[in-house]
Order: structure tokens, then sequence, then C-alpha cells
């Protein structure tokens, strides 16, 4: 007879100190109001007897690696076997949230600021990472005995927003009502994956849900807010009481909740508070819809099996010859700026992009590294799966883990414990554009490949041990 | 502008062939009636009548036996009758010339008659149409969108750049998809100037096609939903058009979930049904008005397509095929023993057969009809093929600001529709035999319809 399952809840306020910068955009925004706060959920779940796993879904753009770090380090007194294999960071890519770190590889992402009145990026990492820690002791000490059941919703949440043209061309966000418009590149997001969790007595104490759609509706707006995720949890504790939801985002690095194909009249503008409210709220409804009637809930017996690694992925480096046209381009704009790129105008007349492109490739080239390591977790619960990447990960990756494990509910999870950028396609990058240039991410296709084949041998070690 | 639905049941009488799959099957009993479902349009003196039919396809002379039928009756024109078929793989063959993909006549003997199942459904449209007729009345209309997935994209793609129909995802060298599932599906709720709705226009991107391998007579998930909605809205019809799929299907490929209903079987017809009906339900009461007076304008386009012509090179390789298969199944082609070995052969086989019939120097063309219907601020754009949903995806973008229901499958079929990069992939639906007209004509067709369309919203 196994032991018993156990999971507990708990949940922390990362909202940062304001005013503060406010990073998902290029341009410089400053946050002196919230809008709605932002969270940490943490799930602490395991067998009897063994080391959980400590799951928390962060109201962030990225969960960089010095913030994971950051928690396992505030951990170690309280919680030793809380390593990097055990605690799960996730990210629901909010564009209205702090810097939790001042370096990037690319400046647009870069922490520029220099207002010292501003909370700064090492301030928030450091309250986010307590804040997250204290509610990971707390997730463990509420653990008790719990049931699983899951479920999966066909609502649409997430949709393609790569448009490709005629030329071969592809563009994110790119106008659909172009003479030479030819199609989305790839498709919307799929299934909303649920997992329920009951206590003993039987009463739901917080569902895990899977969406594939990162959580940018006010991606534009000036003040902090957790979008959607605030008005879901807020729901759905409206409905079902203390119900905690922990909201992870399925691979939508080519998705998001903005429908570029039909927009019609009556439906709210997803660029707005009333957008993230009618996706947050409809995400709500599908938890409630399934929560008595779930597609199944999983034996007590069912195992529940937890694997990381650090994967070694092939970087996505230039040539030389993209390597001397990139310094030759910076060149030119060390000439016609000066050498302080962050006072550069990228808004007047800089071309931001090309910029980046550029910065990156020689920064790239130059310090001759190959592989970079990308953490993966696979956790299985019974017919439940998840996979874990670090990325803005294209859906089609999604698609190849998820075929290569029939029989499974595959719940899968992109930007957690660390910010590697996008992860495009091979389809993607010979379209070009934003989200699919070099300095856009860590890796390109090569890496995509090799993640897959690692994120199912992972998953398949959890089959075996089962 | 008045509006009136009605319907009529279509069931052919007797043993009847099944057509929508490549060996015989033959329907014993009906397991459920099949319906057409009529909607009659009134603006001025001009009357338009559409008909979602439960059938595979929508074949000549069906068309023009409506017209004759109806044309002393009611005030009916010629091209003002548009009929849509839901893609049943469950419904009788209407004309014994289509055949296998070997010309094999598919009605065995014994079997209904397609003169007399072609009689049948003309019979029962024309009752549906009189009925839509005599129900019409003053109305309002409004629309919105039901953001719930139900076709997926049933072409899977390999690293080796191929793409297969319902291919496995099992395969090691799976990449993906081909392209886009079907996006939002179309509801179009009309109402007495009381405010009661009365009917349902539900454009939904995926044919009715779960029990496709059926042996018996149904109306798929259009009937389920229809079943229903009949118990909780007993006085609204609901009209179910098909959007552009010609390579979506209801059929889960890549994402299944253990425990999901079987989408081949009664209990995935049920519970698609099931979830058209809830996207009914569900958006009655937040649908935007269309307008509160609402008009029609209507043109009907013939458009001139190129038949899809072999190459030389194509139409060589297709002689040294055909010479390879005659090795393998004899002289005559056994097409029930080709058959039995797998559907790769019967592929090469019927491709072979096109391009060889299909090589001329100086290629056809044919015309196909396209009906744009513009009802208040929403429009409708038919085509005649199983259409890939790229085209419907341009033609709806070109119309910014209007919510375009596009509507495959009206008209006499010309088969499937493939894109450019579903021709480079290959397989069934995307060479020369599955379609009579190619990607170049898919472009045709676009452009044509989206002039269509501006030209009934005066752009």
């Amino acid at each position: 007879m196994s032991s018993k399952l156990l999971a507990g809840w708990s949940g922390a306020d990362i909202t940062p100190r304001l005013p503060a910068a406010l990073l998902g955009q290029y341009e410089q925004r400053i946050a002196r109001k919230v809008g709605s706060r932002l969270q940490a959920v943490v799930l602490a779940v395991g067998r009897e007897g063994d080391t959980p796993v400590y799951w928390a879904a962060c109201d962030l753009l990225f969960t960089p690696k010095s913030l994971k770090d950051a928690v396992v380090d505030a951990l170690k007194s309280r919680l030793p076997d809380a390593d990097a294999a055990h605690v799960i960071l996730s990210a629901t890519h909010i564009h209205t949230g702090p810097y939790m770190q001042r370096d990037a590889e690319s400046s647009l992402i870069r922490y520029l600021c220099d207002d010292p009145t501003l909370t700064q990026p090492e301030e928030n990492r450091a309250a986010a990472a307590s804040a997250i820690a204290d509610a990971i002791v707390r997730a463990h000490d509420a653990m008790v005995p719990s049931t699983f059941s899951r479920a999966a919703s066909p609502i649409q949440t997430g949709y393609c927003r790569r448009v490709t043209y005629t030329d071969g061309s592809a563009a994110m966000y790119g106008r659909v009502d172009r003479d030479d418009f030819k199609c989305m590149e790839y498709h919307d997001g799929g299934l909303v994956n649920l997992l329920y969790v009951r206590d003993a007595a039987g009463k739901l104490t917080g569902v895990v849900t899977n969406v594939p759609c990162t959580a940018q509706v006010v991606e534009h707006k000036d003040y902090i807010t957790s979008d959607y995720w605030g008005y879901t949890r807020a729901m759905a504790e409206a409905s079902l009481g203390d119900v905690r939801v922990l909201g992870v985002t399925g691979c939508a690095g080519d998705l998001s909740p903005r429908d570029q194909l039909t927009m019609l009249p009556g439906e709210p503008d997803m660029n707005s508070e009333d957008g993230a409210r009618w996706l947050g709220e409809r995400i709500a409804r599908e938890i409630l819809r399934y929560a008595d009637a779930p597609m199944e809930t999983l034996p007590e017996d069912a195992a529940f099996v937890n694997r990381y690694r650090e994967v070694d992925l092939p970087r996505w480096n230039p040539t030389f010859a993209q390597y001397t046209a990139a310094k030759a381009a910076m060149a030119g704009y060390a000439e016609k700026y000066g050498t302080r790129p962050d006072r550069y105008p990228f808004k007047s007349g800089v071309p931001s992009f090309g910029y980046s492109e550029d910065e990156v490739i020689v920064r790239r080239f130059e310090d001759d590294v190959e592989y970079v390591k990308a953490p993966v977790h696979a956790l299985r619960i019974g017919n439940v799966a998840f996979i874990t990447n670090p990325f803005e990960c294209f859906i089609e990756y999604a698609d190849r883990v998820r075929a290569g494990m029939p029989g499974v509910q595959v719940f899968d999870v992109q930007l957690t414990d660390d910010a590697m950028g996008y992860l495009a396609t091979r389809r993607a990058v010979r379209g070009g554009g934003y989200s699919a240039m070099i300095f856009n991410g860590q890796c390109g296709p090569d890496g995509g490949d090799v993640l897959v084949r690692e994120s199912l041998a992972l998953l398949k070690e959890t089959e075996e041990v089962r | 502008m008045k509006i009136g639905f009605g319907e009529g049941i279509i069931t052919p009488p007797g043993r009847v062939s099944l057509r929508g799959q490549y060996h015989i099957r033959v329907s014993e009993t009906p397991r459920e009636d099949i319906r057409a479902i009529a909607m009659a349009v009134t603006d001025g003196d001009t009357t338009i009548f559409w008909v979602a039919c439960d059938l595979c396809a929508i074949d000549d002379p069906l068309p023009a036996d409506v017209y004759s039928l109806t044309k002393d009756i009611l005030p009916v024109r010629e091209d003002g009758i548009i009929l849509s078929a839901t893609h049943i793989h469950t419904g009788p063959y209407l004309v014994d010339t289509i055949s296998g993909l070997n010309g094999n006549r598919m009605i065995p003997d014994g079997t209904t008659s397609a003169d007399d199942c072609r009689r049948a459904v003309a019979e029962g449209i024309v009752t549906a149409m009189k009925a839509a007729y005599d129900a019409r009345r003053d109305c309002t209309l409004s629309a919105t969108c039901a953001r719930t997935r139900t076709g997926v994209n049933r072409r899977i793609r390999y690293t080796d750049n191929s793409a297969v129909m319902y291919g496995s995802t099992a395969r090691k060298d799976f990449v993906g998809s081909e392209g886009r599932d079907g996006g939002p599906t179309q509801l179009l709720y009309v109402r007495d100037t009381k405010g009661e709705l009365y009917g349902v226009i539900a454009d939904v991107p995926c044919t009715a096609q779960v029990v496709e391998g059926k042996n018996y007579i149904t109306p798929d998930y259009p009937g389920a939903a229809r079943e229903i909605l009949a118990r909780e809205l007993p006085n609204v019809t609901l009209m179910t058009l098909i959007g552009a799929a010609g390579d979506l299907s209801p059929h889960i490929l890549i994402e299944r979930v253990p425990g999901d209903p079987n989408d081949r079987d009664e209990d995935g017809r049920e519970a698609f049904g099931r979830l058209l009906a809830e996207m009914v339900l569900e958006h009655r009461d937040d649908a935007y008005d269309v307008c509160e007076k609402p008009e029609m304008r209507y043109v009907c386009e013939n458009v001139t397509l190129p038949v899809w012509a072999s190459t030389d090179a194509e139409y060589e390789e297709a002689k040294t095929w055909l010479a390879e298969l005659r090795k393998q199944y004899g002289d005559d082609l056994n097409y029930e023993k080709m058959i039995a070995q797998g559907f790769r052969d019967t592929l090469r086989f019927s491709k072979a057969l096109a391009e060889i019939k299909r090589h001329n120097p100086d290629p056809d063309v044919f015309d196909v009809r396209v009906h744009a219907l513009r009802l208040g601020n929403v429009a409708f754009i038919t085509n005649p093929f199983e259409l890939y949903v790229e085209y419907a995806d341009r033609m709806k973008a070109a119309l910014r600001g209007v919510q375009v229901f596009d509507v495959e499958l009206t008209g006499h079929c010309p088969g499937y529709l493939a894109t450019v990069r579903g021709t480079r992939g290959g397989g069934y639906s995307a060479t020369i035999f599955s379609g009579r007209t190619s990607p170049a004509g898919g472009e045709i067709l676009t452009k044509a319809s989206i002039q269509a369309l501006k030209r009934i919203f005066d752009r």
C-alpha cells in the first residue's frame, strides 16, 4: 500500500513597493498605482514521507534563475530538501509587474532606469523571494491527505499572433487586412487543463489551471495588475470559497489573448481591463463547470513521480557573416548615437529590434558559448503529467511532447525556472520577425528539437518509475 | 425584412448506400432521420431560400430539381436557392455516377437508386422551403461567436515535409499539424418583433463527420444539437452551416485527453452536439444587435476556375505507376484487393488516373457559384468546395468590422480546395484527384469572394 498523497496551498503578495518600473514593453513605464495585487500561489504536493514538490505560480513576466536561486536559498534553513529539483517557479507573463533583475542579454529588456526613487530590481527580487519562500513553508505546513481529479475545457483562450504574408515573411501582430495576407502561422491554443485538489473530506482546496495563453491582455498599462488571473482567482474564490488557483501558462510563445482574425462588436477590447475581466472570468467559469463533473478522479494510489534535469541545449549562435555584418552595424550606431546604448532614442529613429539583434549577435559570437542549460521538470500524478520549460515556447513543441505521451493528460508549462526567451520553430524562423530572431531567444529550432526529445525522455522516466 | 424557418425530412426509403467512404456501406434502417433546415428571407420583392441539408455534398442536378419543384409554388428565382451540405458521411448518394476512387459504382443492387434518393431529398427540401416561407415574420437579428474549439486540423506534417490526413502523431518524425484549427463558431439569432427567439444559424468550422464510419443513416452532430435544443428551446429552429473545414475534422489527433468521448462513435457525436447546443444557449443573450431594421443584400456570381491539370512529368510518372499497379493487382486493377492492402496504393492509383485524364496542354476551366448575402451588418459568403480554412481566413480578414459567416459545400461540390502549403505536403485532400482546381483556383476564388463581399457592403 503506497503512502498517502498530500497537498497544501498558500499564497503570497508579491506586489512591489511603488513607484516601480514595469517590465514587458520597450518603452519605459512607471507604475504609481495598483490595479490588482500580484500574487504567488503555491501548491505543495507529494507522497507522505517523500520530499514534496513546491510549485509557485507568480504574477511576473519571467521567473529568472536569480529569483529561483534566491527562493531556494531562503528555504535552506527551513526546508533543507527544497532544492532546485523540488522548487518550481512559473510566471504568468504579465507585462505589468516589476523587474526582478537588472541585467539581460538584450538591452530591450535590461533595466535601464536611472531614477533612484524607483524600487530597484534587487529589492523587488529579495522581497518576492522572501514572500514566495514564506508561502512555500506555509503550503508545506498545510499539506493534508488529498485527492486529485482532472478535466479539460475546449474554450479558446490564446490565439496565434504571427501573421504570414505571400512573400514568406511573418510578423507578430501583423495586419491581416493587407492584400498580401496569407494565413496565421500555426494553430491557436488548445485545451485548458484542470487538476482539482480536494482534502480528505472532499472539500475543494485548489485547482491547477493550465491555460495556453499568456496574461498580457493589459500589457500596455502603466499600473500594477495581475491581468486576467486576478479576475479568475476572484471569481473562483467568490464562488467556491477558500480555493486557490495555481495558474500556469501552457506553451504560448506564438500566441496571445487577441484573436486577430475575428473581432466582433460587443466583444471586449482585449487590450483593456474589460478584456482581462472577460477572459479571467471565462476561465473561472470553466473551473466551476468541471468542479463537480471532472473527467476522472485519480486513484488514491496514483503514482507520484518527480524528475528534474538541467538539459544542455545548443545555443542559437550567429554565423561569422552575421557577426561581421552586426559588428559593422554596431559601429554605425555608435558613430551616430554615441557609445551609451541606454541613451539611444529607440522610440525615435533607432531600429530597436535591429539594434538588439546586432547587439546580441556580436555578444554571442564573441563569448563563444555553444550550449546553455535549460531547467526542465517532469511531474507525474497518475495519468496526469506536467512538463516545464523556461522559454516562451512556440506551441508546436508542446504538440510534439503531447503527441509522444498517448494516454496521458499533459499539462505543458512554459516560463518556468528561468527566462531564456522565445523558442521559435523552423517555420517561424524562416518567416522571421519579432519572436523568431536570434536576439529573442537563447535557442533556436535545433534547441527546440533537443528540448522535445529530452522532455519526452524525462516524462518516460516518470512512466518507468510508476 | 422577414425571415422564416422550416424543416423537412430527407431520409430516402429502403436500404441506402451511404456516401462518404471508399468502401461500400449500406444502411438497413435509419438510426435517425436526416433533415433539410430551410430559411426564407424576404426583403421587398426578393426572397432568398437557404437550405442546410444533412448530406455529404450537394450534387447536380439536385439544385435544378429543387428549382423545378418550387418555381410554380414559391416566389423563387433560380439563383436564389442556396443549398448547403453539413457533410455527413452517413447519408445517401444523390447521383450514381459518383464513384469510388477507382471509378467503381458505389450503389449496390438491392439498395435505393440514386435517383430515388435524390427525389426524396428534393421533396424534403421543398417541404422545408414551403414551411420556411409560410413562417416568415418581421424580425430582429443579433450575432456573436462562440469561442470554443470544434474542428481541428487533420493534416499531420513530418520532417520530410510530407503531410498526411489523419497521419500518425506517434511517428518519430512528427512535426506538428499543417495549419490552423477551426476558429470560433459564428452565431446569428433571429427574433420576432416581440423579442422571441425563433431561429439560430450556427456556422461551425467543423464538418459533421463524427460517426463517419457507421453503417446507418444519421445526421451526425447537428442532429444531436437539434435534439438537445428542441428540449431547451422548443420553438427555435437551429440551422447548422459548415465553415471552411477542408483540412479540419472533429477527430482529435494531437491533444487527446484520456477519457474524452470517442470522437468516431455515438458518445462523441452526442458530446459534439451538446457542445454546439451549449454554445447556442450560452450566447443567446449576449449577442450584439446586427441592426434595428435589418436589410438584405444579395449577389450570386459565377466564378471561372482553372481545372487542375497535370504536368508532362506527372503524366509520364502516372503511366509508370499504373503499369506497376497492374503488375501488383492484375490488369483489371482489382479495387477490392487494392483497398484491402491499405489506402496508399488506392491513392496512387486515383492520382495517376486523374493525372492521365487531366493532361491537357490547354487546361479546361469550370464555373462555380458564389453566393454573398448581407443581413444587416453581417455577411455570408459561400463556396462549393471542401475549402481549406486559410482561404476563409483571408476572406474574413479583408472585410474588417463585419462578421463574415463563411460557408463551404454550397452548391455542386468540386471536391477539396487545398492551399499551396497543402499541395506541397501532398497526401489525400491535396492532390490532383482530390479536387477539381488547384491553389491557383483558390486564389481566384478568394479574390472573387472578397469582391462579392465588398459589393454587398458598398466598399
